[in-house]
């Protein structure tokens, strides 16, 4: 605050002075602007070891240290301790009188995020809230410093379902994949009233259990499918054995033109001759599926094919993303056998007759849903009213899902329950909170619920006030050490990059917070914050 | 190559506030004074916001910090006798509660801090005289302020001067003039006059009930308008007429022959169609806004003469000036000087027509409007010849104040 | 009304002269705190505090007198009960009368519903005192009513005029009714001014959000001879050039808030500005106690200095409603106090005790949330 006095200030003047000359006020601002922001960089950038000597030291964890030391090497934590000897060439910065925190954690969070981008309507599963973060929102990020903030979680909100969220490092970027920390980390649903959705919630369980009730189907169909490949190709392979090469009889396909000796990569792509009947056939990848013996007699040997972009016309729908990066459930052995559109159902042949089984279709936004049937993605329940609570228990017991629950205003009616069921909760605080709401973080401690606090509030600005959020937990009874955890060691560990940040421990990230004043004073000041060793902010 | 030149009047305008016996001297390649005299180069001496001496070779104050002003072109700053900027859009300006409202003051209504006033200053208008919205029969008096500058010196002293406008806008039930839609027709707003003929019913009446306030003393209506409408009467606050028709100049006359009263006309788009009227009753025309292309203030039955109106009303020897009415940029006050010298304005003419001439109209020819010894500083700086498509302010000064930047920047804080 | 067994009981160790002789039957309280907020906003020495008769007799006393009741703080800080000067407390739509621009004869205190639960819940939040305001639609709102939201009679009204409230936005200038413009208000507004009937004690409350209107509610009023309190001025966090122009006009308080999270950069930097240029600043949060510490909070968190923050809750608001019986904890004032277990600004601090008119509250710390805190 006062350094960004400083500047206007120094602003001010600089522009008055040089008024009303066009260069030399452009000139002066540049500089201005250059001296501004260079001595953060520079003068420690340089510093392989800095030492942070004499605080009060949080860990994060609920461990305090009087006096104690932090040594920060690179990008990460060294060393944490008391009376702990200094490296040579170290930095040493005293910080006696001081507080030293873990950079603290937004586990629900607006920063960098364009609001109306984040708007997926009726809920988009398959979209990454990544494509929608803007790594140039650089006042943002500083706002955030300002507050100690250096890890948070964006996701998309609007949606009944919406696409996955990511953990982000606030650190300083250009690009967003140097932002993330972890992406596709969850799957946001949203229950409630405070959605632009004309809805109510009995439609929108029945919505959400109807998506999942088809995600279901959808694995089931998969499942199916891929048990009776693997049968048909067992099929293929005892027959081969048999010496029985006629596989199918009705495909009636030409010989691909591709001699025994190419290399898989260099496959056909383009037209290969007449289709069945005679009638032009548009690209399409041969029927592999009888070929495979002939080509690639030893099929074990073949290396993977790439699913998507060979030309074929069979890609599977939807954007591809997820496919692309893992394809799910599907080994070269699919890739190549294909079967025709409307092929002939499976079953009920004999087995010299042997047909593939007809491929289910594909379609994205059921994919990520299933990774979260699957338990591969966490389901991020947000809602507030106790009675959705109880319908998640109730969903927990049809599907064995990871579930988080966000928002979460009458979470502690629940308290045991959420406890006994391990379901952690990220809890939305308001920083006005009236004394009974005030204390359910207290209640919710005592009932030993996993839980990280954030704001009550999505705007972008709340997030560098999440001292003050957790300051009103303890004010409604909750032990300061236990709201420090609860945004930084709580929400890191939910957020599953507990290894990396969330505590002040040697071999994490050197996320440092030093205050002057204690965390939860309202007229703490953020002295300095080191974001992977690096200070992003000093005053 | 213009900005080193200026660097000089950097260094002279730098500091919190020059003392106030400090004199400024700005040396230019061309001074045109505004009336017509023109001094290649000239120099204007700048003392205590004021012009302390204008010509060729003035003579130079002692300790006087002198100012290169390389090529550019010093003319006064542009006045616009007829603006309708600067107020509150939104709630403040348009009261609605009466036709007759020539008790209210437009001084009331002003935004020092609107958005309009840095592109005026921008555009080179250093004073505007903002008059009574049309939305009333009778309006309120009109206010003069500055563009820029300290805001203690930015109101001005002109000459009282109430607006009546017989049609369209007062009798107008559009968008513009629209009550709020929730009321209904059973408002306040349905005494609205719909017609020409009703909105010169109500301007008679007023004036006819003020006669009857003078000898009666009594009235049903508001005093203080009457006392203001009295003030009318006896000459001590002047009338004008927003009159865009022919038809509005005729009524306009035919209304004011009742009462014995003077009048000027505000915009007077047709006044071509009229011109032996204005030049027999030496009618002064406050003309405007002409505007590109599309018509959108001068009426689509406007003749293609009314383009070469200023011509002909400098040859008719009518007093006038010109007027931006609303626009600024594109439609600003020196491209309507710019429309004039094209359809055959002498270059001369149309520079008083914007400044001394404008000046005059208001009352403020001893304070604004020239380049003359004991007038505010109210100084354009042009990059060429003033009101060429290719020129524009480089740097503007009121009340010695710089206010525009060479760069283009506004400088917001007080000098 | 009083519940001393409990504050006793919340006070920790038992005071021994406690039953029996609640200090609003005419004994004597004596709370012993090791902080006290000062007049200046600072905070001082602790001691104890000697309540009698509704009144402070004693502030930061060696020893208490010997037949009083005791309560015990180990960890207290008390501060003076905050006031909020523009509410609509247990009012809320009762307030805005919009049949005319001008109604300065209308009362506020006419609209005063002493059942209300909202002044319990203020109190308990710590706010002891609250300006029960007429609305801003219109130009000359009435006269605002000084609300106790506890006392020994119960929640009152203060007999006598209170301040007047203005208004120069929008809002006074909404529907149909004459007039429709500040234009066509203000010389009505002038004539009013220069007569008898507005006169008042405090300052003028005026709503005025743009910069203009700033200016011309200070030159309007300033004209008229009368003291300025500007409600809600946020035209400053835009203007920030012209702010000392125009405050030579003459602003003298500035009543901000409520801030939430969502707040600018720039409007919570406004009370410093405000203040670094004299102007003496109060917060308001429409008489929510969470949202009225929330407000002071953020404003310190910006940089606002603590000990103007606290007086923003206390003193100045009492100046803007011309109270001098109230705002501050010295000797001879209302007993009006409120005993936190840390600095009233963090808003980690709880409160454990709401003393109004001498007359110890039951608060509302949720029973499940008992303070069961221990300070490092």
């Amino acid at each position: 605050m006062k350094k960004e006095e400083r500047e206007r200030r120094g602003e001010t003047r600089s522009s008055r002075a040089a008024a009303p000359s066009l260069a030399s006020t452009l000139l002066c601002l540049c500089w201005m602007g250059a001296g501004a922001s260079a001595p953060a960089q520079t003068p420690l950038a340089k510093q392989e070891l800095t030492v942070l000597q004499g605080g009060t030291v949080h860990v994060g964890n609920g461990d305090v240290i009087e006096g104690g030391t932090v040594i920060l090497k690179g990008s990460h934590l060294d060393a944490i301790g008391k009376a702990l000897a200094v490296p040579e060439g170290a930095h040493v910065v005293d910080v006696t009188g001081r507080h030293v925190y873990p950079g603290l954690i937004d586990a629900e969070s607006g920063v960098l995020l364009d609001v109306d981008a984040t708007g997926t309507g009726e809920g988009q599963p398959a979209a990454s809230i990544v494509d929608a973060i803007d790594p140039f929102q650089k006042d943002e990020r500083k706002l955030a410093w300002s507050g100690g903030v250096t890890t948070i979680y964006v996701a998309p909100h609007r949606g009944l379902l919406d696409g996955s969220g990511a953990v982000l490092k606030l650190r300083p970027a250009r690009a967003i994949d140097d932002l993330v920390l972890k992406r596709d980390f969850a799957v946001t649903a949203t229950l409630g009233a405070n959605v632009d959705r004309p809805t109510t919630r009995l439609r929108e369980w029945k919505m959400l259990l109807d998506r999942l009730a088809a995600t279901k189907k959808y694995m089931e169909a998969w499942d199916d499918y891929e048990e009776k490949l693997a049968d048909y190709k067992k099929e293929l392979e005892k027959q081969k054995k048999e010496g029985n090469t006629k596989i199918d009889k009705k495909e009636e396909g030409p010989k691909p033109p591709t001699p025994p000796e190419q290399r898989p990569e260099e496959r056909p792509q383009g037209p290969d001759g007449p289709g069945p009947g005679g009638r032009p056939r548009r690209p399409r990848r041969p029927p592999s599926g009888s070929l495979l013996p002939y080509l690639f007699p030893d099929s074990a040997s073949v290396p993977p094919l790439h699913l998507d972009g060979d030309g074929d016309g069979d890609e599977p729908e939807g954007d591809g993303h997820d496919c692309t990066k893992e394809p799910p459930r599907l080994s070269w052995k699919d890739g190549v056998s294909y079967a025709e559109d409307g092929g002939a159902p499976a079953g009920g042949e004999k087995k010299e007759d042997a047909k593939k089984p007809p491929r289910p279709p594909r379609d994205a936004q059921t994919e990520t849903l299933r990774k979260v049937l699957e338990g591969k993605l966490t389901l991020r329940v947000q809602l507030s009213h106790a009675a959705d609570l109880q319908n998640v228990l109730d969903l927990r017991q049809l599907y064995p899902i990871d579930v988080v629950l966000t928002g979460g205003t009458d979470a502690w009616k629940f308290a045991s329950v959420l406890a006994s069921s391990e379901i952690p909760v990220v809890y939305a605080l308001a920083a006005d909170a009236a004394p009974d709401v005030a204390a359910v973080p207290a209640k919710l401690a005592a009932a030993h619920v996993d839980f990280a606090l954030t704001a009550d509030d999505p705007g972008a600005t709340s997030t560098r006030f999440l001292a003050l959020v957790a300051a009103v937990a303890v004010a409604g009874g909750l032990d300061r050490e236990a709201a420090l955890a609860a945004i930084t060691s709580v929400p890191a560990r939910q957020l599953g990059v507990g290894d990396r940040v969330g505590t002040l421990e040697a071999g994490k990230d050197a996320d440092v917070v030093v205050t002057r004043g204690e965390l939860f004073s309202s007229s703490v000041v953020f002295e300095q914050v080191y974001v992977d060793g690096k200070p992003v902010l000093a005053r | 190559m213009i900005a080193p030149l200026l660097l000089g009047a950097a260094l002279a305008f730098a500091g919190d506030a020059p003392p106030a016996s400090e004199s400024i001297v700005l040396q230019g390649a061309e001074v045109d004074v505004g009336d017509g005299n023109v001094f290649k180069p000239g120099s204007v001496v700048i003392t205590d916001g004021r012009i302390a001496a204008v010509g060729p070779t003035p003579s130079v104050p002692s300790g006087a910090k002198v100012v290169d002003c390389g090529k550019l072109v010093l003319t006064a700053g542009l006045v616009d006798a007829a603006s309708q900027l600067g107020t509150f859009r939104a709630e403040g300006f348009s009261e609605q509660d009466s036709e007759v409202i020539p008790q209210l003051d437009v001084a009331d209504a002003i935004d020092y801090f609107s958005k309009d006033f840095e592109q005026l200053v921008r555009d080179g208008v250093t004073t505007i005289y903002i008059t009574g919205e049309a939305a009333s029969v009778i309006s309120s008096r009109g206010a003069a302020v500055k563009t820029g500058g300290p805001l203690p010196g930015r109101k001005l002293a002109a000459t009282p001067c109430v607006k009546v406008t017989l049609g369209p806008e007062s009798s107008y039930r559009g968008s513009a003039n629209q009550p709020p839609f929730r009321f209904g027709d059973l408002t306040m707003y349905a005494r609205r006059p719909t017609t020409r003929m009703g909105s010169v019913w109500v301007f008679r009446e007023a004036f006819h009930d003020a006669l009857h306030y003078r000898q009666t003393g009594k009235t049903d209506k508001d005093p203080a308008a009457m006392k203001a409408l009295l003030d009318v009467l006896d000459g001590k606050v002047k009338l004008r007429f927003q009159s865009r028709e022919a038809a509005d100049i005729r009524s306009a006359q035919r209304d004011c022959d009742e009462f014995g009263l003077p009048f000027a006309l505000e915009y007077g788009n047709e006044v071509g169609e009229c011109m032996d009227l204005v030049v027999a009753k030496k009618i002064p025309v406050i003309f405007g806004p002409a505007r590109d292309g599309d018509g959108r203030t001068m009426r689509f039955e406007a003749p293609l003469t009314a383009w070469q109106t200023p011509k002909q009303l400098a040859e008719q020897g009518v007093t006038f000036c010109l007027t931006a009415s609303d626009g600024s940029g594109d439609t600003g006050l020196a491209r309507q000087a710019g429309f004039a010298i094209k359809n055959g304005l002498d270059r001369a003419r149309a520079l008083r027509a914007v400044t001394a001439d404008a000046a005059a109209m208001i009352g403020l020819d001893k304070k604004i409007g020239r380049v003359a010894e004991g007038l505010d500083a109210d100084l354009v700086l042009w990059n060429g010849a003033p009101f060429d498509d290719t020129s524009r302010p480089v740097l503007v000064l009121i009340n010695g104040h710089p206010v525009l930047d060479t760069d283009g920047r506004l400088r917001k804080e007080n000098p | 009304m009083l519940a001393l067994s409990l504050a006793v009981a919340l006070a920790g160790p038992p005071a021994p002269a406690a039953a029996g002789c609640p200090a609003a039957q005419g004994g004597t309280l004596a709370i012993k705190v090791e902080k006290i907020v000062q007049p200046d906003g600072k905070l001082g020495a602790g001691g104890w505090i000697v309540v009698k008769g509704g009144r402070l007799e004693a502030v930061a006393a060696k020893e208490a007198p010997a037949n009083a009741a005791l309560l015990e703080f180990e960890h207290g800080v008390a501060a003076p009960g905050f006031i909020d000067p523009a509410t609509a407390l247990g009012a809320t739509g009762e307030v805005a009368e919009p049949a005319r621009a001008f109604t300065p004869e209308v009362q506020a205190s006419d609209a005063f519903d002493a059942e209300h639960s909202e002044f319990k819940k203020a109190a308990a939040g710590g706010i002891t005192t609250v300006g029960l305001s007429p609305s801003s639609s219109n130009v000359v709102g009435g006269r605002i009513a000084i609300v106790r939201t506890s006392g020994e009679q119960g929640i009152a009204v203060l007999s006598g005029p209170g301040p007047l409230r203005f208004a120069l936005t929008g809002a006074a200038f909404d529907g149909e009714r004459a007039p429709t413009s500040r234009m066509g208000a203000l010389p009505q507004l002038r004539e009013m001014l220069a007569g008898k009937k507005l006169e008042a004690p405090g300052p003028c409350l005026v709503d005025a959000a743009t910069a203009d209107e700033i200016r011309i509610a200070l030159e309007t009023f300033e004209g008229a001879g009368k003291q300025v309190a500007l409600l809600h001025p946020n035209g400053f966090a835009d203007a920030d050039d012209l702010l000392d122009d125009v405050l030579k006009k003459g602003a003298v308080f500035a009543v901000v808030g409520p801030f939430n999270l969502s707040a600018r950069e720039r409007e919570l930097a406004l009370p410093t500005k405000l203040a670094d240029r004299g102007v003496a600043v109060a917060f308001t949060a429409g008489g929510n106690a969470a949202k009225l510490r929330l407000t002071a909070a953020l404003a310190v968190r910006s940089g606002f200095a603590t000990d103007r923050a606290l007086q923003a809750l206390t003193t100045v608001p009492a100046r803007v409603l011309g109270l001098d019986d109230c705002g501050s904890l010295e000797a001879g004032k209302r007993a009006d106090l409120v005993v936190y277990d840390g600095d009233p600004l963090d808003l980690a601090s709880t409160i454990r005790l709401v003393v109004v008119g001498g007359a110890p509250q039951e608060h509302a710390v949720p029973a499940g949330a008992a303070p069961a805190k221990e300070k490092s």
